[in-house]
């Protein structure tokens, strides 16, 4: 029942005191301006101010690094810190199939969470600790591959799932359909579209980085507290934290880091859409399709999240490759416990 | 005094009431936007298609002919669909949705079909969202509606998929708009016989 309902009931009930004269007379007058006064407070009141308290974290639980320390993360990033708090206490106790999880309060405020974000349930998502997107070439059977052999991250946690970037080929409808509508070449895997995934921390590496960057809050939406880009296409470009922020918004990140190889050449492969080429080639200018710009308004509301990017010496394109430097350099929340 | 003061009382419950009812006459623009959403996601609609459907609902929703609409007459009701498209120039469709009242039941199921005359090369998949104008009682939704693809309209040239019918009963015309999306190459050209069944 909402909090207004329950405030009008109890104006209702000293109303009815007021009108059977339990209250003495010397007293009604006072009473009665006390209680109307409060009634237009209460009609004016914002909402927020009535909705109600939402779960604290336990600190007990989680031993926080210094990122996730309150005093660094932005008042604006609170409900997200207590969301993805929630999940993991969720996950940790009682797994990430969401079906197993009881109704209590960490359930119902990652409920609430979703609802508001994208009117999204608990039926639409899929929930984990740690994602592993794969680049071009690399397909779905390959991803299961990792998976069932245990694949782990750059500071040995296993990965909860692996979900290929791109399928084997584009069928030459969806290639002539990419280059009308002007999206680029539909290479990415549709399961990617078919849930919304929400995970403690994301690694993206290569063809699903550039996927995320382009595309998430839009045809895909993958949540995750930390993300890490490994060699993307044109990660190398100026500015390219910028371009990266709608995406980390979409995501409700609280950091992102771009990890970038000195020998991978996949980063220094700058994306240029069918009309640039033309353009770039022949001096061509074509005309633009209709709402096929992102529109970034995913930060709208929100504080963008820091993004850290670090060049790596001698490192190539390939996973095991990053992750040596990865370990050096980067950081992450995950708990440690969830390699046993 | 005793009087007035009854009265202040009164007037100040009541105000706290119909603060909390909020909006009487139908979903609030904002409102059809979530409520369509949140149908999408129950139906569970790949992304791709649903950020589809949300975009042209909301470009849609800016349009001033139908802002004009939704302001003066209100949307009584939201639904959306999934459904599959058959036929050479003659085109079939079925499928299932949910529909929620703006004073009653809330993503309730429902079955749609229609004819209609357009174009097609092989089979095409459509998904839609419709939009009831008007106050509209679920005990009287559904039946037989009549229309045909909206033309020249700045609405249609920004949301390219578009539908109207109507269908009047006791000199009482109910209108629905429905913004639609597909996968394949299907284009109407004519008219439109649709039938929609509550299924609850």
């Amino acid at each position: 029942m909402s909090p207004r309902i329950d405030i009008q009931r109890f104006f209702i009930c000293i109303w009815n005191d007021f009108l059977e004269n339990r209250i003495s007379d010397r007293r009604r007058m006072i009473h009665f301006f006390l209680v109307m006064i409060m009634a237009v407070m209460v009609l004016f009141m914002p909402e927020k101010a009535l909705a109600e308290p939402s779960v604290a974290a336990d600190s007990s639980e989680t031993k926080k690094p210094a990122l996730w320390n309150k005093e660094v993360v932005p008042v604006e990033q609170e409900p997200v810190m207590r969301f993805y708090e929630a999940l993991e206490r969720l996950m940790d106790h009682y797994g990430e199939d969401h079906n197993h999880w009881p109704d209590n309060e960490d359930r119902r405020l990652i409920e609430r969470f979703l609802n508001r974000k994208d009117a999204l349930t608990l039926n639409n998502c899929i929930f984990g600790r740690n994602f592993l997107g794969l680049g071009i070439g690399e397909t779905a059977e390959d991803a299961a591959k990792a998976l069932r052999e245990g694949a782990k991250d750059a500071w040995g946690r296993p990965y909860s799932l692996i979900l290929a970037g791109s399928k084997d080929a584009p069928k030459p409808v969806e290639i002539l359909y990419a280059i009308g509508a002007n999206r680029g070449v539909s290479l990415f895997n549709r399961d990617i579209c078919t849930k919304v995934f929400v995970f403690l921390k994301a690694d993206l590496h290569s063809l699903f980085a550039d996927i995320f960057k382009n595309f998430n809050g839009m045809s895909i939406l993958l949540m995750a507290r930390e993300v890490h880009i490994l060699g993307a296409p044109g990660s190398v470009e100026p500015g390219y934290e910028e371009k990266l922020k709608p995406a980390l918004c979409a995501a409700d990140s609280l950091y992102g880091t771009v990890y970038i190889g000195e020998n991978d050449p996949v980063t220094e492969v700058i994306p240029m859409s069918f009309r640039e080429k033309m353009h770039a080639l022949f001096g061509m200018t074509i005309p633009k399709f209709k709402g096929t710009e992102r529109k970034s308004d995913e930060c709208r509301d929100k504080v963008p999240p820091p993004v850290e990017m670090f060049r790596l010496k001698g490192c190539g394109h390939l996973i095991p490759e990053y992750q040596p430097w990865i370990r050096k350099y980067g950081k992450t929340m995950l708990k440690k416990r969830e390699t046993q | 005094m005793k009087r007035l003061m009854i009265l202040c009382g009164f007037l100040v419950i009541g105000l706290a009431g119909m603060s909390h009812n909020g909006f009487a006459a139908g979903f609030t623009k904002e409102a059809v936007e979530f409520e369509a959403r949140s149908l999408v996601n129950r139906m569970e609609i790949t992304r791709d298609m649903g950020y589809k459907l949300k975009i042209r609902l909301a470009q849609a929703l800016n349009d001033p002919s139908l802002q004009e609409i939704v302001d003066s007459k209100g949307v009584g009701a939201v639904f959306a669909y999934a459904a599959g498209e058959g036929g050479l120039v003659l085109k079939y469709m079925e499928g299932d949705g949910l529909i929620s009242f703006a004073d009653g039941l809330k993503a309730v199921p429902i079955s749609l079909k229609s004819w209609s005359v357009g174009a097609m090369i092989g089979g095409s998949a459509q998904w839609g969202i419709g939009l009831v104008i008007g106050p509209v009682d679920e005990k009287d939704f559904g039946g037989g509606y009549k229309g045909g693809t909206r033309t020249a309209t700045a609405w249609e040239a920004a949301t390219r998929s578009m539908l109207y019918v109507s269908r009047t009963v006791d000199e009482q015309t109910q209108e629905i708009y429905i913004i639609t999306t597909g996968r394949g190459f299907s284009a109407g050209v004519g008219g439109v016989v649709m039938s929609i069944t509550p299924v609850w």
